[in-house]
């Protein structure tokens, strides 16, 4: 079969529809069986300015946003130059343009591609009476170009307009024909098939919607938020919700007052969380040492974002790694998870609220916003699978109370824990150093006793828990991949690519950050001769590789910083230079020898 | 109706403040308004942020929280609204919850969410060892303040006040049997109750501020309606004399009690389930999720 495999982009100013007109699309193709996933860029003013929708199209799931263009549709060419920068374009890529908006003449494009002009604005305002339906022609337009399967369609246009009058939904469902009929009269233009065989049940959704929907079947009970790009989806998506199930949903003052209200209901029994982005999660530090010295479980999303202080909101980063490994003050026991996809961001935010009720301490679920805020096609995601994590923390037995002890030494460093309600399991919880009932001291010796048990639960956990590993590629790997999160499908289609050229290759993605699965870290590294670690920041990653593990000799680090997404092929580039490292660590042996 | 004393809801921890402070009368005032509720010692929580005034959680034998700086109230309110049934009690002071946690007080005013929230206000850092609060007043010397106050002190019931709090009082330490029917009167008061307690810190401002006070205080008088915005408001504007009692108390609905009433209206008449939220995301052929 050969693989269609279609990355498309949407460019316009804002209020042009390019990102209402790339959702229909991953919704119309998804009930055809296409597998999808569309990155939104836009400026930092997050309301208005320029937006650009890239799609990418493939009968199987879909792992990153696809690298160069295949096609472009520009709505406008006001914006463009803020986009220049991150759209690429193949050697005979097509740019869609209107008919009325000419292409500047300083536009740079490879020899080969090919612009082509389409009456998008005049078909529009044909068809409907106003221009506003221009990018709904345009769908059309790249549906009959690209032979697209068109049933899902008509269904798609339908529900975007499904608050308007049947007129208006009409009207634009003339638009998206005339937009397939222009395409069509194209004699030149390519061919390709969309059929699919296997119709296997999907879902389509955002990052943010993943984690709240992990979350929801996780049994949270309490949400409090405060709005923060790229967040905030996950606090609307809680406040359209949790009201439905009977649970609580507030809105807060800030993010101490948002973090601490779950600390709060999580003392009061309830499973209880926040999520925020980087500038949030600083105010929010504080606190994460005091559900970590309470013991109280706690779920903390942060998103990350482009920073330091504001930074841009609307832009993808990894660097958020020594925040929430290591920030905060004194012996802070935490964990820190990370999900790679929209799938496995549900798998992971489940894990988080099974890791905090068990071990009673603080979850940290890193994100960011190419996870967070992309939209996706995935397999149906197996939640009887999850079934087994979804617990709740086990009460005080009745022996437990006769003489409670809420904060017990104990091998594993978990103590049984009570709550408002529960007789006799009365005790003060409290952030300042205590003894096992709960009593405050300043005892060195029992202060030493009491950090060390709670410590002792990042130990068990290393040692009882999955550590969250995902691995592809060869098992006995000549050349390995280190990543964490998002980057997981960049360097999963890598690996295919250099399996295809004859490579002994794996890589092995951390979705557990902290505690380090250290042995499992290790077994994956020992047999390489080269490694490459790939990550979105300035080698937080790679330094805390190296604080905790030996890493092979011939390693390097492929990091960039900056807003555009890694793309495929720069990580082979990276590739070619641990070969070259190699190489010459092999000649200096022999050399020596 | 169990048959508790006051010296029942006392836990076996040895309170740390210093000889003579007010907050033991604050404190004995907690243990009879509890005996008087006769409330069982598991439905209760007392919530606190740091400083002496919230050490107390501790030295009751109900449930307690000693948090961070300025949070009493946010912690408190994750504890009341996850678990409604408990009655929740949340103690400050005045630097605590005026100064770093100030920004909390217009939010919970305007939730009304149903909890007692005690200031106790000694006009100065005690924990710290001295330095001015928000309620430091006059041309006192402090060790953050060296050669005098030079900032007018806030006045807290006008805050509340202004913040539209529901339940509004104000005693003194040194008459625990007020204190005791301020405290009993905000925690019957459906909604947040503000209950200011003046609680003198005879290390660090001294002991005379007790006879200061007791010089100032007066009751509000038999007539006084607690009803009335305007005798409340002209109550927090004297000036020579501070009026002990109830100040202001009006009837609003609950946090939740509005928060049942959204339920209701998110749910038409019947709860969501799992299975029915996933179909929203499903495409081809969806099968029913496992929940």
């Amino acid at each position: 079969m050969h693989e269609e495999d279609l990355t498309l982009a949407l460019v316009g100013s804002g209020g042009e529809g390019v990102v209402s007109a790339g959702e229909i699309l991953i919704h119309a193709t998804a009930q055809d069986g296409l597998y999808s996933m569309m990155v939104k860029s836009y400026g930092p003013q997050i309301r208005g300015g320029e937006s650009l929708a890239q799609i990418r199209l493939k009968k199987t799931p879909v792992l990153s946003q696809g690298d160069a263009l295949d096609a472009m549709v520009v709505l406008s060419w006001s914006n463009f130059h803020r986009f220049a920068g991150e759209v690429r374009l193949k050697e005979r890529a097509v740019i869609l343009h209107d008919s009325e908006d000419a292409p500047p003449a300083t536009l740079k494009v490879p020899a080969k591609a090919r612009f082509v002009a389409v009456p998008f604005t005049a078909s529009a305002k044909q068809i409907t009476g106003v221009t506003q339906a221009k990018n709904i022609v345009a769908l059309g337009f790249l549906a009959g170009w690209f032979d697209l399967p068109q049933h899902g369609f008509a269904e798609s246009i339908r529900e975007r307009f499904a608050k308007k009058s049947e007129a208006v939904q009409q009207s634009n469902l003339a638009a998206f024909q005339a937009g397939v009929a222009l395409a069509q009269a194209e004699s030149t233009r390519p061919r390709y098939d969309w059929a699919v065989t296997n119709h296997e049940a999907k879902l389509v959704l955002t990052g943010n919607e993943a984690v709240a929907i992990g979350s929801l079947f996780a049994g949270v009970k309490f949400f409090a938020g405060y709005p923060i790009t790229p967040a905030s989806e996950i606090m609307e998506w809680m406040a359209r919700e949790l009201p439905r199930f009977d649970r609580v949903f507030i809105q807060t003052e800030d993010e101490i007052a948002a973090v601490t209200m779950a600390i709060g209901a999580s003392f009061a029994g309830a499973k209880a969380m926040t999520a925020t982005s980087g500038p949030g999660l600083s105010l929010m530090t504080e606190a994460v040492g005091l559900a970590a010295m309470a013991e109280l479980p706690l779920v903390v999303v942060d998103v990350q974002r482009a920073g330091p202080s504001t930074g841009i909101p609307t832009k993808t980063t990894q660097a958020d790694l020594y925040h929430a490994v290591f920030g905060g003050h004194g012996n802070l026991p935490r964990v820190v998870l990370a999900p790679t996809d929209a799938a496995d961001a549900i798998a992971v935010a489940v894990h988080a609220f099974y890791l905090a009720e068990k071990y009673q301490l603080p979850v940290l679920l890193l994100t960011d916003q190419f996870l967070g805020q992309r939209l996706e096609v995935i397999p149906q995601v197996d939640f009887a699978a999850l079934k087994p994590q979804v617990i709740t923390r086990t009460a005080p037995t009745e022996e437990d109370l006769q003489r409670y002890h809420r904060f017990k030494l104990t091998e594993s460093g978990v103590s049984p824990i009570s709550a408002p309600g529960i007789k006799n399991g009365m005790y003060t919880a409290a952030g300042i150093e205590h003894d096992e009932t709960g009593r405050p001291t300043s005892n060195a010796e029992l202060d030493e006793k009491m950090t060390r048990k709670r410590a002792q639960k990042i130990e068990t956990i290393r040692q009882h828990e999955s550590g969250m590993l995902w691995r592809c590629g060869d098992h006995d790997p000549e050349i390995g991949i280190l990543a964490w999160g998002s980057t997981k499908g960049a360097v999963q289609e890598v690996v295919a690519r250099l399996q295809q050229e004859g490579r002994k290759v794996a890589a092995l993605v951390l979705r557990q950050l902290s505690p380090l699965p250290l042995a499992q870290l290790q077994n994956f590294m020992d047999p390489l001769e080269g490694l490459l670690i790939v990550e979105m920041a300035d080698g937080q990653f790679h330094s805390y590789l190296k604080s905790q593990l030996t890493l092979p000799h011939s390693t390097r680090v492929y990091k960039r910083l900056g807003a555009a997404l890694f793309t495929v092929q720069e990580i082979l580039d990276a590739i070619k230079e641990v070969d070259a490292l190699w190489e010459t660590t092999l000649q200096q042996t022999i050399a020596a020898m | 109706m169990g048959n508790h004393t006051a010296t029942d809801y006392r836990s076996d921890v040895k309170p740390v403040w210093c000889p003579g402070c007010g907050d033991f009368g604050v404190l004995n005032a907690v243990y009879q308004a509890l005996a008087r509720l006769q409330l069982p010692f598991e439905e209760v929580a007392v919530v606190s942020g740091i400083g002496c005034s919230s050490r107390l959680p501790g030295y009751v034998k109900t449930y307690g929280f000693n948090s961070i700086h300025g949070r009493a109230l946010p912690v408190a309110q994750g504890v009341k609204l996850a678990r409604p049934e408990t009655t929740v009690i949340a103690v400050a002071g005045d630097g605590d919850g005026l100064s770093i946690g100030g920004g909390h007080l217009p939010h919970i005013a305007r939730r009304n969410v149903d909890l007692t929230y005690i200031m106790m206000d000694n006009g100065i850092y005690g924990m710290t060892k001295g330095q001015s609060s928000p309620t430091t007043g006059g041309d006192q010397e402090t060790k953050s303040m060296p050669y005098g106050i030079i900032e007018e002190a806030v006045n807290p019931i006008k805050l509340a006040l202004s913040y539209d709090a529901t339940f509004i009082a104000r005693g003194f330490s040194a008459n625990v049997k007020q204190c005791i029917d301020l405290i009993v009167r905000g925690i019957q008061h459906p909604g947040f109750a503000f209950v200011q307690l003046l609680s003198p810190c005879v290390t660090f401002v001294g002991r005379d501020q007790f006879d200061i006070i007791r010089e100032l205080a007066v009751d509000l008088p038999e007539d006084y309606d607690a009803g009335s915005l305007d005798q409340a408001w002209q109550v927090s504007n004297e000036l020579g004399k501070i009026s002990l009692g109830v100040i202001y108390q009006k009837q609003s609905p609950t946090y939740e009690q509005r928060l049942q009433n959204l339920a209701q209206r998110a749910q038409e008449g019947s709860r969501a389930d799992f299975a029915d939220l996933l179909r929203q995301y499903h495409v081809s052929e969806p099968e029913p999720a496992q929940d």
